[in-house]
């Protein structure tokens, strides 16, 4: 194996250019289009299934609807799409179980609010985007949150995180997984609304 | 059922070794037979990879330390060295870290360009400038301006006093409004109603009353007396507006570039001393330029992220 590269590259994305995976075109979109919707969606599964701790598998039931859907031919509007798919999949899971709740299917049929309900304003997002990312530091548990602050705000590599918060290394690693995975959960869902919040 | 979670948590842990400095040929080999495993896999990757390329932006509230400064001159008084010092040391310290030190605080910031309004749970009103960023303590009585510029409406408690820590400098509220701004070597605290002390180590603490407007700079601080108007104007930010009033148009750049991107930058000392008044809003530079060269007959010209105005 070529020598290790000294733990100051980290993040200097020289080598990891090279060695990084492409994104489809697919996923391009995905990621443009339907991912600033997550907070809505998550607003809308939420709403309308009952047990709260499949909301997770939910979620990634309709991406996956959508993004296989999106590999085919990219959908004209990625908000009523998404939306629709969200209904189906909830539509087909009700089926499955053995009592449908009945409030559940007159709160599907309003769907069309959530359709209607205002998107994301990208200028607005980009503007906050600084107290969004701030505000979600904030709410990291703290373990997280000093790991995370050492490693992007004062840029130091794992070796010297560690050495600074006297933890192995191995131990900032499964740390700044942990905060990686908050974080997009975080950076995703509306912040102010307390229903989505993980 | 796939467990979301579970790949979740796996797509995190990919995102975590791609940004070590170990991260492979083969480790990228290895993580493309995981993605190929599933569309749930790919799209856990991507969504966890574009929050952490997010995270990137964070650098921005590294606390700027400031530029060495040459000690201050013989001629001035002991005291207001030692408060220069104490600015100095000040500033450098408080790097990121208040993070770690203190996780109680509450960060708030703002773009260049933004104004926001912060209320707290006591009542009290915390107003952000343009590129400001304040740290709020958890009791809701204590806060550190970083960067930037706010102006504060307390609610008074006399048994709970509201402080405003800026380098040294500590502003206790005794009932008021007032607003502090700081810039790289220069910190203004203006008094716009009621009453405030400024306790600043090595000197005696100074009571601010309504219209004092204390000035710190490296080397001295000093206090001066504004008309109401004048505060007022100084205060159009509130109102997203800017007042100039027989403004120098350096000034007035200077005034603009902090809200923009782009800088006006103007060269030539004849035309940064012409002087205008009138009121502007805040993102209305290219108002400001227009009239500046119809008025003076100037040339106003882009390049890149500059605005060259020029006769």
């Amino acid at each position: 194996m070529a020598e290790t590269p000294k733990s100051g590259l980290e993040g200097t994305g020289a080598q990891r250019l090279v060695m990084d995976v492409g994104v489809p075109d697919a996923m391009d979109w995905f990621l443009r289009e339907v991912l600033p919707l997550e907070a809505v969606l998550v607003r809308y599964l939420r709403q309308n299934w009952r047990d709260q701790s499949d909301i997770e598998d939910l979620l990634q039931d309709v991406y996956i609807r959508v993004y296989e859907a999106a590999k085919r031919q990219l959908p004209e509007k990625a908000k009523p799409f998404v939306f629709t798919t969200a209904r189906n999949l909830l539509i087909n899971r009700m089926r499955d179980h053995a009592v449908v709740p009945i409030e559940a299917v007159a709160d599907l049929d309003a769907l069309g609010v959530a359709i209607d309900m205002p998107g994301p304003d990208r200028t607005a997002l980009a503007r906050d985007e600084l107290r969004r990312l701030s505000e979600a530091i904030d709410r990291l548990p703290p373990h997280c949150r000093d790991v995370i602050v050492l490693r992007r705000i004062e840029n130091l590599s794992r070796s010297e995180i560690a050495r600074r918060l006297n933890i192995a290394e191995t131990t900032v690693s499964s740390y700044l997984t942990e905060a990686i995975y908050a974080l997009s959960n975080l950076l995703n869902a509306d912040p102010t609304d307390p229903r989505v919040r993980p | 059922m796939t467990d979301a979670h579970a790949i979740n948590l796996q797509a995190a842990a990919w995102v975590e070794r791609q940004d070590r400095a170990d991260w492979s040929e083969a480790d990228r080999a290895e993580l493309e037979t995981w993605l190929g495993q599933s569309t749930a896999h790919l799209i856990a990757y991507h969504r966890m990879r574009d929050s952490w390329q997010r995270s990137e932006k964070l650098v921005a509230l590294r606390t700027q330390h400031p530029r060495p400064q040459s000690p201050p001159s013989r001629s001035t008084g002991f005291a207001i060295k030692a408060v220069a010092a104490a600015i100095v040391l000040a500033v450098a310290g408080a790097g990121s870290l208040f993070f770690l030190q203190r996780p109680a605080d509450r960060v708030y910031a703002t773009a260049v360009g933004e104004h926001q309004t912060l209320r707290l749970s006591d009542g009290s009103r915390i107003e952000l400038n343009t590129n400001t960023m304040l740290r709020v303590a958890r009791n809701g009585r204590a806060v550190v301006l970083e960067r930037g510029e706010a102006f504060f409406q307390i609610a008074h408690d006399a048994s709970r006093p509201f402080v405003v820590s800026v380098g040294n400098h500590r502003v206790v509220d005794l009932g008021t409004k007032f607003d502090v701004r700081k810039e790289q070597d220069r910190l203004e605290v203006a008094l716009i109603e009621g009453k405030a002390r400024v306790d600043t180590a090595g000197i005696n603490p100074t009571t601010l009353h309504p219209g004092d407007v204390m000035i710190a700079t490296a080397n001295a601080v000093s206090l001066k007396k504004r008309t109401q108007r004048k505060l007022a104007d100084d205060l159009g930010w509130r109102r997203d507006v800017i007042v100039f009033n027989h403004t120098a148009l350096i000034a007035a750049a200077a005034e603009f570039n902090r809200y923009n991107g782009k800088k006006i930058v103007i060269a030539d000392p004849a035309v940064a001393q012409m002087k205008l008044g009138g009121t502007f809003p805040v993102n209305g530079t290219a108002q400001w330029l227009d009239t500046v060269r119809d008025l003076f007959n100037l040339h106003v010209e882009e390049r890149g992220d500059e605005i060259i105005v020029s006769r």
